[in-house]
């Protein structure tokens, strides 16, 4: 008997749920998994002791052929009128926007949830019978991919519930087989407090998800529940964890753990996916937008019921409640930072040398974290690799009683590889804030300690910063400065005379960012054709393009620039200076230009001849 | 020497590739631009030269510093071309349409130089076996930015009528694009708003995207009257940004948001945190964006300030820093109206129109915006 109470199209929904909702058919497991759930929930609220479970059964297809699946409830079931509201509500719409108001109860969810089912199979048989009447007598429901369906009164003798037989299509038979089902059930399915039972090929059923979530057990000692909860994320993402912290949120009721990650994985930015269930049932293994941004250091696994989920139910809408929770959550991985600083700092020592980068990216954004932690971070420094703390207990012992340190840091990596030499010999501690967020914190280490001044150096202040001659010494250089000047003006460079520690050094190259970014323009240039020589000019070029600074800073103090004032043969002088600024170039590591390289092969061998003509020529006479 | 040389530069390689692929730091980058002055400095290994680029040109693409890529990329290109045996043009492809299209925010390049390497993009791109769709796609994109509506809309035909093929963009990228056709080209919000539901949604995604289209989203949605549909999508592009200064031009969207709906506090943070990333970046459109943004967000506050002028932490660079951090509004809005000017100049002359003009005249229109939000709590 054919009952055609409504004539409703089923298509436009089955095609959106089939088709376009979705990112994997997969997840039809989950949308029979949250019907089975939500039908026993509400038969409790009939039958207070009703305890329910879900048994799936697989039986494989013949030949070969696509399995069958059963999946069985003893829930609430549904009534005649229910089965035909469903329908209704249902076919009338094929829209996305919806799908949100269908979800929001019951038949509407549970329509969605079974029409989803189109993504594996072609036709879907429900038997169903509701505990609302004892007299209820059982129905069936059959659909088709196309959109029609049958719904007849069956003489099925049965307690209460669904059962949803579900036969697989060929297209889709790798989400039907019997290991992937179990895999599946497991994994959306483990947290559920219903015991889902699964058979396969005639065997005995077995519960699946017994355990429950690892966070919520009681456990003998902390040893043990530490044992069991890092093994736990090894299990879900094939990781050995270093540590977990337990996570808790009143905003939307977020319980879990947050697992911190292995240095291997440890300065991979980008997002973090987290393993997220909305009310026990696995939501998304891919949730990215849970914790705030700094947190990059732990991956979670939580289950939150107060979230709203997008329709397709793989992620959450970015709303209020979201901000909210995300900022608890940040509170909570921060409180627990805080209290192992105080506890345990041994533990947190180990997790900061791993995870530098996360926290000071919330030391920038949070300045009371940044106080509790400061003494943790590391800083690259002209002494090597040290934390903040260490740092300033070496500064403070360098000044007098009463005065304030002075830490002085470069900007960018470049600056510091040019001055770490010179900082050195001048025996100043100089920190590298080139990396990220260095910068920011020591420009604000005098908020949290007052007691310290920061000051930025470049290669160039250094060279500033040099002694200046007295008027004799200024004199006596005069003739190599201008001779200087003038040999390395076609070089995009200026010519200084100082004195200046060590003396074993003759010069020193200082070169701002846009210089050396010209230098790189011009390296680029040597290969290319014109096209791409006028695209870099273009780029380095412009308004408000910065020509740049590039020094030669002579040394006075050094023995052989003192002999350099001395000499009066120009082009002795001119090469001398040449050689200077290749070899102090070759110091600061720089790729040479080819008139660089010029200058480096015609300057030695012209030092050479110069030196033969001055002394060789000289033995060489009759 | 050389040997110290070519080691340092394959840890750092290897120091740079330790950070993650994801990783678009200037800190990364830092590391790389080091590493290639390093090769090069050594001077014997090609490979490594070669290497040190080929991830230098990634991250300072997805960093926002396009002339460090534009100048390793040149570099890859040459050597392609000295020796196809050894250099394989295919593998540069993909980085090809990145500088391509970062070009037209240089405006010391000329237009014709602009298309000259796009010809050449599009030569290597059919000797690959490859169709034309990404080369359309990225001369629509030029002649968008260079404010050529006409080449836009011939250049959307095109690459509309050309199939997706191995070369094509990533989807989410070209998505995208599409909707910043739509909406700055054609003027059609709603279309473009809808078109880009899959990426304000959260379903499609990638390295670079949906970071711009939530920026770009806002102010069209307020005109609209979607006022509450707007927050969620500024709350996540804020978010999106966290260390990435390619993002600047965004930056400057958002400000624009921050100062119509009310919210002038946490603009001026935003503004404070990002603003040496306009001012001393090569990114000359994306500083101009920032600097709309920021003249928006200024100028609101200067209407209905009671004090002229306020506490701001800039960057010291700047030819006027003050270190006790105080600054006159109207000073510093003359000195932003002066840096727009200079811009819109340079780019309106390269590009033969008034279309940067056409974008300050629209910002100073924006004021007459005003749609109070409430951020708080969120």
């Amino acid at each position: 008997m054919t009952d055609h109470r409504f004539q409703i199209d089923l298509g436009g929904i089955i095609d959106l749920l089939a088709n376009h909702l979705y990112s994997t058919p997969q997840v039809y497991v989950r949308e029979l998994l949250q019907n089975a759930i939500d039908a026993i929930t509400a038969r409790r609220a009939l039958e207070p002791d009703h305890a329910g479970s879900i048994t799936i059964e697989h039986v494989a297809g013949r030949d070969g052929g696509p399995a069958t699946l059963l999946f069985a409830d003893d829930g609430v079931g549904l009534t005649d009128d229910e089965v035909h509201q469903f329908l209704a509500t249902i076919g009338r719409s094929s829209k996305r926007a919806d799908l949100d108001a269908l979800r929001s109860e019951f038949i509407g969810q549970f329509g969605i949830g079974l029409l989803s089912c189109f993504m594996v199979s072609d036709e879907i048989v429900m038997i169903t019978r509701s505990a609302r009447d004892p007299d209820a007598k059982a129905l069936r429901f059959e659909g088709r991919a196309d959109g029609t369906y049958t719904v007849t009164p069956t003489d099925l003798e049965s307690g209460p519930g669904t059962q949803v037989w579900v036969r697989a299509k060929p297209a889709a038979a790798e989400w039907v087989e019997a290991d992937a089902l179990e895999r599946l059930l497991l994994r959306f399915g483990g947290l559920l407090p219903v015991p889902i039972r699964f058979s396969s090929g005639g065997a005995e059923p077995r519960v699946l998800n017994a355990e429950g979530a690892p966070w919520r057990r009681r456990y003998a000692s902390a040893e043990e529940e530490r044992e069991a909860i890092l093994a736990f994320g090894a299990e879900m993402f094939e990781v050995d964890m270093l540590d977990f912290i337990p996570l808790r949120s009143r905003p939307g009721e977020v319980d879990g753990v947050a697992f911190v990650l292995p240095p291997s994985h440890a300065t991979v930015t980008g997002a973090s996916n987290h393993r997220v269930y909305l009310r026990n049932m696995l939501l998304s293994e891919r949730v990215d937008n849970l914790l705030p941004s700094w947190a990059f250091f732990v991956k979670c696994v939580v289950n939150c019921n107060g979230l709203r989920p997008t329709a397709g139910r793989e992620s959450f809408y970015e709303d209020a409640d979201l901000e909210a929770t995300r900022a608890a959550l940040g509170k909570a991985l921060r409180s627990w930072l805080v209290r192992t600083a105080e506890h345990d700092p041994a533990r947190l020592d180990a997790l900061i040398r791993v995870h530098h980068r996360s926290m000071k990216a919330l030391a920038v954004e949070d300045e009371d974290f940044y106080r509790v932690i400061a003494d943790w971070l590391p800083f690259e420094t002209t002494g090597g690799r040290i934390p903040l703390g260490e740092l300033r207990s070496i500064l403070r012992a360098g000044v007098p009683p009463g005065a304030r340190p002075l830490l002085r840091f470069t900007k960018t990596v470049d600056e510091f590889r040019q001055v770490a030499p010179i900082a050195t010999s001048q025996r100043l501690t100089l920190v590298n804030a080139g990396w990220d967020y260095d910068e920011e914190l020591l420009e604000r280490l005098p908020v949290i300690d007052p007691g310290i001044d920061v000051e930025p150096v470049a290669a160039v202040d250094l060279v500033a910063d040099f002694e200046e001659l007295d008027p004799a010494e200024a004199d006596r250089a005069a003739r190599l400065l201008a001779v200087a000047e003038r040999t390395l003006a076609p070089h995009r460079c200026s010519a200084e005379v100082r004195r200046f520690l060590p003396a074993e050094l003759p010069a020193l190259y200082g070169i701002g960012d846009a210089a050396l970014f010209r230098r790189s323009v011009d390296i680029a240039k040597e290969g290319a054709d014109e096209t791409w020589s006028a695209l870099m000019d273009g780029v380095a070029g412009g308004p408000g393009a910065d020509p740049g600074a590039a020094t030669l800073c002579l040394n006075l103090g050094n023995p052989l620039v003192g002999k350099l004032t001395r000499v009066a043969d120009e082009e002795l002088l001119r090469r001398a200076v040449e050689l200077l600024y290749v070899q102090s170039l070759m110091l600061g590591h720089h790729p040479l230009r080819e008139t660089e390289m010029t200058l480096l092969n015609e300057g030695l061998l012209a030092l050479i001849e110069l030196g033969i003509d001055a002394r060789g020529g000289e033995e060489g006479r009759p | 020497m050389t040997d110290v040389d070519r080691s340092r530069a394959q840890e750092l390689i290897d120091r740079a590739r330790a950070m993650g692929f994801f990783d678009h730091s200037p800190a990364k980058v830092a590391l790389l631009e080091e590493a290639v002055r390093l090769a090069d400095a050594d001077g014997t290994d090609d490979d490594l030269r070669w290497d040190a680029r080929h991830e230098l040109v990634h991250t300072a693409t997805f960093c926002g510093f396009y002339e460090t890529a534009l100048v390793a990329f040149a570099w890859q290109l040459g050597k392609c071309d000295e020796n196809p045996e050894r250099w394989h043009e295919r593998d540069l492809l993909w980085q090809y349409k990145w500088i391509i299209s970062s070009l037209h925010r240089f405006p010391g390049i000329p237009l014709e130089r602009i298309d000259e390497t796009t010809e050449d993009m599009a030569r290597r791109y059919e000797r690959c076996g490859l169709n034309q769709r990404p080369v359309h796609d990225v001369r629509r994109r030029n002649a968008l930015f260079t404010g050529n509506l006409e080449a836009t809309h011939e250049h959307y035909r095109l690459w509309k009528a050309t199939p997706r093929d191995s070369g094509a963009d990533c989807a989410a990228c070209e998505l995208a694009n599409e909707f910043d056709y739509f909406l700055v080209a054609r003027e059609q919000p709603e279309e473009a708003i809808e078109l880009a539901e899959p990426l304000l949604d959260g379903r499609m995604s990638c390295a670079v995207v949906p970071l711009s289209c939530l920026a770009q989203v806002l102010v069209p949605l307020l005109r609209l009257g979607r006022v509450e549909e707007t927050v969620a999508h500024h709350l996540r592009g804020i978010g999106l940004i966290d260390d990435r200064s390619r993002a600047i031009g965004s930056v400057g969207d958002h400000l624009d948001y921050l100062a119509i709906t009310g919210n002038h506090r946490r603009g001026i943070a935003l503004l404070e945190r990002r603003f040496a990333w306009a001012s001393e970046g090569r990114n000359l459109s994306g500083r101009f964006t920032f600097y709309l943004g920021a003249w928006v967000l200024l100028s609101r506050i200067a209407e209905r300030a009671r004090k002229p002028t306020r506490k701001l932490r800039l960057p010291r660079s700047l030819p006027f820093w003050r270190e006790d951090a105080t600054y006159r509004l109207d000073e510093l809005l003359a000195w932003l109206e002066g840096e727009l000017r200079g811009l819109a100049d340079a780019f309106d002359r390269r590009n033969g129109n008034e279309w940067f003009a056409r974008r300050v005249t629209a910002a100073r229109e924006l004021l007459a915006l005003d749609t109070p939000i409430s951020l708080a709590g969120r």
